[in-house]
């Protein structure tokens, strides 16, 4: 029988949607392969969430349980997977496209030797292998990749409906892990707190995003204001974060995050190729721009032809 | 302080048009005009102030002949040696053929106490071959670093994250990728590109490595280009007032918002 394994994120006690989605990704492969899916989480204190974790309609749940893994830096899981997957040989180990999963994904790939194809949106059986289709240069060509039978991907978040919880009994295995407390080379030693506020844009179902069409620093105020009444996360294209006008864990993008919310609102952001290939996966994009050839305006659902320093004081005042 | 640095050629991001391939389906390198990945820069600015001893710092990079000319940028800055591994054998190399030649002439060349990568690269935006690297020498990693500092055998390294910045202490020998928030490149000096000009760089190919690169590796089948069809709706109107009444209420329709 093949072996298909997901990654699972951790954040709290929750697999992240990123992650449980991805039992989307394999299902019909799984089902087209006779593979068994397993979900491997690695982490502190699982057992006792056994059971709920085993709800996401997987087979197979594959805990690696110790206090030394309490942090769940990448550098531990990666390194507990791939130790494992050198026993078992699963066929495919895929995580979630972001930058936890893209770590995890780089040090499965280093240490099993089998290669790693980043970004995929979908997954098919070829030659002893498998084909998969990613896009490249922000999302204006479709590259379809032949890659060996064991291989490592990352999956491009939002493609996949995350299934519905099953009434799959979940086979639980637990294990220890086989890092030694004194081999772990990396810990956190403090966190310094930020002066920024607002949520995340990594699992915001809202982001309010800003470019350079807002024209000064002072101006992002209003983006700022119209994601609070939104209860959105506040997104960034790069110029800005260039242009130092926020921190760079605003930015969306290819060279900052990936996201897929159900509502992305882009403000005076003309829609760069790197943007647009990070934020394109959105449910509903809305653009609001001077420049009606802008690029934005390409991929947008609505698009509003304006200033946004009339525009959004607009929105503002009528949320 | 032992400090190799990892560069990378790429096609100028000023100049680089987008989506050009040559025959064979890979990107055509050759026709652009070449530039130092900009990252690598604040890369081998750090390993200078890290180690104050230009000859403990190498700069590292793979290709053919024409990336000597950005090791010689490298070597402009003030870096003291530079290795470049060229064999027509590896064009064309993944990420994990790329880590593990990398490493192999690292390993190869001495012993080192640090790893410096520019955190992502402007012609391949994952950032993920410092972890790779990391991964094969079995050292530890911390990407996307803002800050470094280096107490005893071990190094801070701080990295922001959703809740601040996480300092994460690692041992020495480790791997740290770096953003452009971490420093200011210095441009080389006129006496600094004379001096690059005579530093010989010393070449390997796959034979002088042993290297045991995976059988089979990731193929590219085909190309082909999106055609993006707008399914956009305007919102107009004769205010702002009554375009954000419209589109609030054509958002809503859609289900989201409530």
């Amino acid at each position: 029988m093949k072996h298909f394994w997901i990654v699972g994120q951790l954040v709290g006690s929750q697999v992240t949607k990123a992650s449980s989605e991805l039992l989307g990704s394999l299902h019909e492969l799984a089902v087209d392969q006779l593979a068994e899916v397993a979900v491997v989480l690695v982490g502190s204190d699982l057992r006792m969430r056994a059971p709920t974790l085993g709800r996401m309609g997987q087979p197979m749940t594959i805990l690696i349980e110790s206090e030394n893994l309490k942090n769940r830096d990448t550098e531990i899981v990666g390194r507990e997977v791939a130790d494992l997957a050198a026993k078992r040989k699963p066929e495919l180990i895929i995580t979630p496209h972001n930058q936890w999963g893209l770590e995890v994904a780089a040090k499965i790939s280093a240490r099993t030797r089998n290669p790693l194809v980043t970004d995929v949106q979908s997954i098919s059986a070829k030659d002893d292998g498998f084909v998969v289709e990613k896009y490249v240069f922000g999302g204006q060509i479709l590259s379809k990749v032949w890659t060996p039978s064991s291989s490592v991907l990352t999956v491009h978040p939002g493609v996949f409906d995350t299934p519905r919880s099953a009434d799959i009994t979940t086979t639980v295995e637990m294990l220890e892990p086989a890092t030694m407390a004194s081999e772990i080379k990396k810990a956190l030693d403090h966190i310094e707190p930020s002066d920024e506020d607002g949520p995340s844009i990594a699992d915001s179902k809202i982001i309010v995003s800003c470019g350079r069409g807002l024209q000064k620093k002072e101006n992002l105020v209003l983006g700022k204001q119209l994601a609070r009444k939104l209860g959105a996360a506040l997104g960034a294209s790069r110029a800005i974060v260039d242009a130092e006008w926020i921190h760079s864990s605003h930015q969306v993008g290819l060279t900052g995050k990936v996201v897929s919310p159900r509502l992305y609102i882009a403000c005076g952001i003309s829609g760069a190729d790197q943007h647009l290939a990070g934020m394109r996966q959105s449910d509903i994009i809305v653009a609001i721009n001077r420049d009606p050839d802008a690029p934005i305006f390409k991929i947008a659902d609505f698009g509003v032809v304006g200033d946004c320093m009339e525009i959004l004081p607009a929105l503002i005042e009528y949320l | 302080m032992k400090i190799n640095v990892c560069i990378k050629q790429v096609p100028d991001p000023e100049k680089f048009p987008v989506g050009q391939f040559n025959a064979a389906g890979r990107l055509a390198r050759d026709s652009f005009p070449k530039a130092t990945n900009p990252l690598d820069k604040n890369a081998c600015e750090l390993a200078l102030n890290l180690s104050n001893v230009p000859e403990d710092v190498t700069a590292f990079s793979m290709g053919p002949e024409s990336v000597k000319e950005t090791l010689r940028e490298a070597l402009a800055m003030g870096i003291g040696n530079a290795v470049l591994v060229n064999d027509p054998e590896l064009e064309g190399s993944d990420l994990l053929s790329t880590a593990i030649t990398l490493a192999s002439a690292m390993k190869k060349h001495g012993e080192f106490d640090m790893i410096v990568c520019g955190a992502k690269s402007t012609d391949a935006e994952m950032g993920i071959l410092p972890a790779m690297i990391a991964d094969i020498l079995n050292i530890p990693s911390v990407l996307g670093a803002e800050k470094v500092r280096v107490e005893g055998n071990n190094a801070y390294v701080s990295v922001p994250s959703e809740n601040g910045t996480n300092v994460w202490k690692v041992n020495l020998p480790c791997v740290v990728s770096v953003t452009k928030n971490i420093n200011t490149p210095r441009l080389p000096s006129l006496r600094g590109m004379n001096k690059a000009m005579k530093i010989p760089i010393t070449e390997y190919t796959a034979d002088d490595l042993d290297l045991e690169l995976p059988d089979s590796k990731p193929k590219l089948l085909e190309h082909t280009p999106v055609s993006t069809q707008s399914q956009i709706e305007f919102i107009k109107g004769e205010s702002a007032d009554e375009i954000a009444n419209k589109l609030i209420t054509a958002i809503k329709m859609k289900g989201v918002l409530s």
